[in-house]
C-alpha cells in the first residue's frame, strides 16, 4: 500500500475511535465542552492510533477537569482482563480482532466486526474483570452465530470443567489400570485430556473423529495420537556397541561408552526402554535378551547371573518414572536356546568389541544359564514375595527342541503355577523363522522388517506406529443379517482406519523432523539415518468382538457351532484379506490383529446400547457392567472346556499377522507345575496357538504386604480385609480397583480352570513327550465341575 | 460293519514335502482296510485345515486331531497312530 494511502486509512481509523470516544464520555457524564476539549488535545497531541491507549489519554484529559467522569469512563470502558499470562490488563477490542485475523487467517474487517459484537457483549454484562478463556468463549460463541464453525475449531480454547479436574485429584481415572493415583498421574491425565481433545479437533479429519467418537472404530491412544508412535522393540546390541544417550544426543544428558561389566550393560538396558518410553506410549521391549546379554556373564558365577538378571527386573519394576507416574511397559523376550539365526553372528563383546571368531553359538551354555536365572528371579518375587509384573517375561518356546531343555522348561511351568507370569510365544511351524511378541501382544514378523544386515549390526528393531480398532458387532448389527453387506462395512470400516493410520504416519513425519521426538530421531551413522525407521512400522488395524458380532448376525456364538466358528474365520479371513488389499494398494505396512482394547471392550458397547437396545453385549445391561470380548475369543463365562477354547481361539492364530493372544485363567490356588509343563507341550502342539499366558489370580495384602493365592476377601496371612486383587487384566497384570466397569464384569464372568487332576499328571508322566500327539482336552476340567 | 476310520492329508501345491506325504498316506490307507484317506488342499480348505489346527503343510489329521504337523511320517509311525487312535 503506497505511504500515503496508508497514512489515509491510519487517519480514518483514529478518526473513528475518537468519534466512538467522544460519545463514550458523553454517556459517561462529560459535558459537550469536555468531550470537545478532550477530543482535540487527542487530535493534536496524540500519536497512538489503538482504541485502548487513546481512551486512556481520553480518561488522563477527562480527570484534569472532571475526576468523577473520569473514573465513571475508566471503570465503564477498561474493563480489566485477567490475561493468560498471569496480569491484569486492560479491555482492548484491536487485541480480539488481531488475534482472530492470526489464528484464523478471518480478514480484518470480519475480525473487526466480531471484536465489537464481543465487546458490546461484555458491556452488557458490567463486569470489572473477565478472564482471557472467557473472552475466547464470547468470541466462540460469535463465531458459531456468524456460521464461522471452522474458525471456531481454530480459535477455541481447549481444557477441561473444573468439575472434572476436581474429580481427577480426588479420585482418578480408571481408564488405564496401569496409572496409579498420584501427583504426576493426575499431570498426565490432565494433560492427556487436552492432547486428546486436539487431535479430535485439529489432527484427525472431522469423519474420522467422528467415527472415533459415533463408536465404529476405537482409536487407541488418543491422547498420545500427534506426538507418539506406538510401541518398539529394540536391539540392545545398537547400545553394547555405541554407549547410551538418554536424551538422544547427549546435549541434556550424560553420555555413556560402550558397558563393560555386566552390572552397567543391564543398567544400559534398563535406561534405554525408560529413555525410549518417553518418546513412546506404548510397551518397550528387546528381543533375545538373555542371548545378546550372554557375553558379558562369560566365566562369572551363577549368582552373577542371577544378580545381572536382578539389576533388570527390579530397574523395570522401580523406575516410576515413565508417562506420568508409571513403571515403563516393558518387556524382555528370553529363550534357553539360540536359534539358527544368531548361530554365526558375531556376538558384542563387553566394551562394545566385535570380532568374527566369537559368535552366539559360542555363548549358548551363558544364553541358558542366564535365562534360568531371570526365571530364577522371577519366581522368587520381589523382597515381598510377591510377582514382578513388568518387564514382561515372554518366553520363545519351539516345540522341535524343548527336549532339550526340559529342566528349564519346569522351572517356567513352576512360575506360571505359583504367579503366571510368563508369556509364551511359541515358534509355530507357519509363523517367520525368528519373530517375537512384545507389549500388549504385538507379533513382530522380525523377517518382514529386518535385512541380513540388520542381524549383523545389531539394527534388528521394530514396532507398531499406532493401533486403530474396529467395532465387528457395530457392523454385525448395521448389516441386517445380509453377508455381503457386512463385508462391504467391513471394508468400509478398515478403509476408514486406513486413513486414520496414514495420518498418523504423517503427523509423526512431521514430529521427528522438527525434533520433538529425540530418542527416536538420534542419527545412528554419518549419514544421519534416525534410530527410528517411520516408513518401516506396522500399521495396526485391529477388531473387538467377533463373538457379540456373530450373535448380532446370526445369534450364534462363536463356540455354539461349527457354521458359527466356520463363519467366523471366514469373517476374520476376509478382513485378513482386506488389509492385504490396503497394503498392497498404499505400499505400507499394513497388519490384522488382535488388539488388547483395555478400554474399547468397554466404551463400544456403551456407545452402542445406546444406538441399538437389544445389541448383544457381555455382563449387565442395567447396570453398564458391559463389556464385549476380545478379538476372536470365545466368550469369557463360556461353559466350554479349556482345550477346546484354545483350539476355537487358535485357529485365528494363522490369521493374524499383527499379533493376537489367548488366556488361561487358572482357578486352582495352587496348580500342579507339571500338569502346567505339560498342558504347554500340548498346546504347543496339538493347536496352533502362537501366543498365551496362565493367568493366576491373587492377593495382596495392604497391612501386611504379602500375597494369599486366588482373589479372597481376607488375608491369608493375618486375615486383614485391607486388601487389593490381581489379576491379568489384557495383557498386563493390575490391580483390579483400578479396572474399568467393564472389565471387572469380564473378571467376574470369566471361566476359570483347573489343570491339576491327577489323571492329567499320571497321564503326563506315561506320554512324556510322545511323538504322536492327541491326549489332552478330556483331561482338563473346568473349575466348576471339579 | 465298523465304521472306518478317517485320515485327512493336507498339502498344498509346490510344497517341497506334500508329494512324499500323500505317498506315505495312500500306501498306508490301502493297506488296511480300517482307514478311508481324504486328500484336501490346505489353500482351498483353509478353514476346515484351521479347526483341525492345521496352518502348514503336509499335516496329516487322524479322527479329529492333528497328528502329524508339517513333517511326513514313517509308514511306521503313521500305522502306529493309527492303531492308537
Amino acid at each position: 500500500m503506497p505511504e500515503n494511502k496508508k497514512n489515509f486509512e491510519l487517519a480514518k481509523t483514529k478518526n473513528n475511535y475518537l468519534e466512538q470516544i467522544s460519545n463514550e464520555c458523553v454517556r459517561c457524564g462529560a459535558s459537550i465542552w469536555e468531550t470537545v476539549e478532550v477530543i482535540d488535545k487527542l487530535k493534536l497531541n496524540s500519536n497512538t492510533n489503538t482504541l485502548r491507549e487513546l481512551r486512556y489519554e481520553a480518561i488522563k484529559e477527562l480527570g484534569k477537569t472532571n475526576a468523577k467522569v473520569a473514573m465513571k469512563y475508566h471503570s465503564l470502558f477498561t474493563i480489566k482482563v485477567r490475561t493468560n499470562n498471569m496480569e491484569i490488563e486492560s479491555f482492548d477490542r484491536d487485541r480480539i480482532a488481531e488475534s482472530l485475523t492470526r489464528e484464523t487467517g478471518l480478514s480484518t474487517d470480519l475480525s473487526n466486526q466480531i471484536s465489537s459484537s464481543v465487546e458490546e457483549e461484555l458491556q452488557k454484562l458490567k463486569l470489572d474483570f473477565v478472564s482471557a478463556p472467557l473472552i475466547r468463549e464470547l468470541v466462540d460463541s460469535k463465531l458459531i452465530e456468524s456460521g464461522l464453525e471452522k474458525a471456531r475449531l481454530d480459535y477455541t480454547r481447549l481444557g477441561m470443567p473444573v468439575y472434572d479436574v476436581n474429580k481427577l485429584i480426588d479420585g482418578g481415572s480408571t481408564e488405564n489400570a496401569n496409572l496409579q493415583h498420584n501427583p504426576e498421574t493426575i499431570h498426565k491425565l490432565i494433560a492427556d485430556s487436552v492432547m486428546r481433545e486436539y487431535t479430535l479437533i485439529k489432527v484427525l479429519d472431522r469423519n474420522q473423529a467422528d467415527a472415533h467418537m459415533n463408536g465404529a472404530i476405537h482409536i487407541h491412544d488418543l491422547d498420545y495420537f500427534p506426538i507418539r508412535p506406538f510401541c518398539f522393540s529394540h536391539d540392545i546390541r545398537f547400545f553394547l556397541k555405541n554407549g547410551f544417550k538418554a536424551d538422544g544426543r547427549g546435549l541434556h544428558t550424560a553420555t555413556s561408552k560402550p558397558a563393560k561389566h555386566y552390572a552397567v550393560a543391564m543398567s544400559h538396558a534398563a535406561k534405554v526402554l525408560a529413555a525410549a518410553q518417553t518418546n513412546f506410549a506404548g510397551g518397550q521391549g528387546f528381543s533375545w535378551f538373555n542371548i545378546l546379554m550372554s557375553p558379558f556373564l562369560e566365566g562369572k558365577s551363577y549368582s552373577d547371573y542371577k544378580q545381572a538378571a536382578q539389576i533388570m527386573i527390579y530397574e523395570m519394576s522401580q523406575m516410576y518414572v515413565a508417562r506420568g507416574g508409571q513403571v515403563v511397559f516393558s518387556s524382555i523376550n528370553i529363550q534357553p536356546d539360540v536359534p539358527k539365526t544368531l548361530e554365526d553372528i558375531p556376538a558384542v563383546l563387553p566394551g562394545g568389541k566385535v570380532t568374527e571368531s566369537k559368535t552366539y553359538a559360542d555363548y549358548a551354555d551363558e544364553t541358558h544359564k542366564l535365562f534360568d536365572a531371570f526365571i530364577d528371579v522371577y519366581t522368587e518375587g520381589d523382597a515381598l514375595e510377591k510377582p514382578f509384573s513388568f518387564p514382561k517375561c515372554e518366553v520363545t518356546y519351539n516345540p522341535k527342541i524343548a527336549n532339550q531343555y526340559e529342566d528349564s522348561w519346569m522351572k517356567v511351568s513352576e512360575l506360571a503355577a505359583k504367579f503366571g507370569t510368563p508369556y509364551y510365544f511359541i515358534n509355530q511351524p507357519y509363523l517367520p523363522e525368528f519373530a517375537c511378541y512384545q507389549c500388549c501382544a504385538y507379533l513382530m514378523p522380525l523377517s518382514d522388517q529386518t535385512t541380513e544386515s540388520d542381524l549383523h549390526n545389531g539394527t534388528v528393531r521394530g514396532g507398531a506406529l499406532q493401533v486403530v480398532t474396529l467395532n465387528l458387532p457395530r457392523i454385525g448389527l448395521e448389516s441386517g443379517g445380509d453377508d455381503n453387506k457386512l463385508f462391504e462395512l467391513m471394508r468400509e470400516r478398515a478403509e476408514l482406519a486406513r486413513d486414520m493410520l496414514i495420518k498418523k504416519q504423517e503427523v509423526i513425519k512431521k514430529r521427528l523432523s522438527s525434533g520433538v521426538l529425540p530418542f527416536l530421531s538420534q542419527p545412528i551413522d554419518e549419514k544421519g539415518t534416525l534410530y527410528y525407521d517411520l516408513d518401516e512400522q506396522a500399521l495396526e488395524i485391529g477388531f473387538i468382538g467377533l463373538n457379540e458380532m456373530l450373535l448380532n448376525h446370526m445369534g450364534e456364538e462363536l463356540h455354539s457351532s461349527k457354521e458359527a466358528w466356520d463363519f467366523g474365520l471366514k469373517t476374520i479371513n476376509t478382513l485378513k484379506e482386506i488389509v492385504a488389499d490396503i497394503a498392497k494398494e498404499t505400499g505400507k505396512r499394513f497388519v490384522l490383529s488382535r488388539t488388547p482394547a483395555e478400554s474399547a471392550s468397554y466404551r463400544l458397547p456403551k456407545i452402542d446400547i445406546k444406538k441399538y437396545p437389544n445389541a448383544h453385549v457381555q455382563g449387565n445391561k442395567n447396570t453398564e457392567d458391559i463389556y464385549y470380548t476380545n478379538g476372536a475369543h470365545v466368550r469369557p463365562s463360556a461353559d466350554i472346556g479349556l482345550f477346546d477354547r484354545m483350539k476355537i481361539e487358535s485357529s485365528f492364530h494363522p490369521l493374524l499377522s499383527g499379533g493376537t493372544m489367548n488366556h488361561m485363567f487358572l482357578g486352582e490356588a495352587n496348580p500342579s507345575p507339571i500338569a502346567i509343563n505339560e498342558l504347554t507341550k500340548k498346546i504347543a502342539k496339538n493347536t496352533l496357538a502362537s501366543y498365551f499366558a496362565y493367568t493366576k489370580d491373587y492377593t495382596l495384602c495392604s497391612d501386611c504386604s504379602k500375597v494369599s493365592q486366588t482373589l479372597v476377601d481376607k488375608c491369608s496371612h493375618c486375615n486383614s480385609t485391607n486388601v487389593e486383587g490381581y489379576s491379568r487384566i489384557t495383557g498386563y497384570v493390575q490391580k483390579v480397583s483400578s479396572w474399568n466397569k467393564g472389565k471387572q464384569q469380564e473378571l467376574r464372568d470369566r471361566q476359570k480352570y483347573s489343570v491339576s487332576s491327577s489323571s492329567m499328571i499320571a497321564k503326563a508322566a506315561q506320554e512324556q513327550d510322545s511323538s504322536v500327539a492327541g491326549a489332552g482336552a478330556e483331561e482338563i476340567k473346568q473349575e466348576n465341575e471339579s | 460293519m465298523t465304521e472306518k476310520k478317517k485320515m485327512i492329508v493336507f498339502t498344498i501345491k509346490n510344497c517341497p514335502n506334500c508329494p512324499a506325504a500323500k505317498r506315505v498316506a495312500k500306501e498306508v490307507a490301502d493297506e488296511r482296510e480300517d482307514t478311508e484317506l481324504e486328500e484336501l488342499d490346505l489353500t482351498e480348505n483353509m478353514f476346515r485345515g484351521l479347526q483341525y489346527q492345521v496352518a502348514s503343510t503336509p499335516s496329516i489329521i487322524i479322527g479329529d486331531k492333528a497328528i502329524f504337523v508339517s513333517t511326513v511320517p514313517t509308514k511306521q509311525e503313521l500305522n502306529d497312530a493309527l492303531d492308537a487312535s
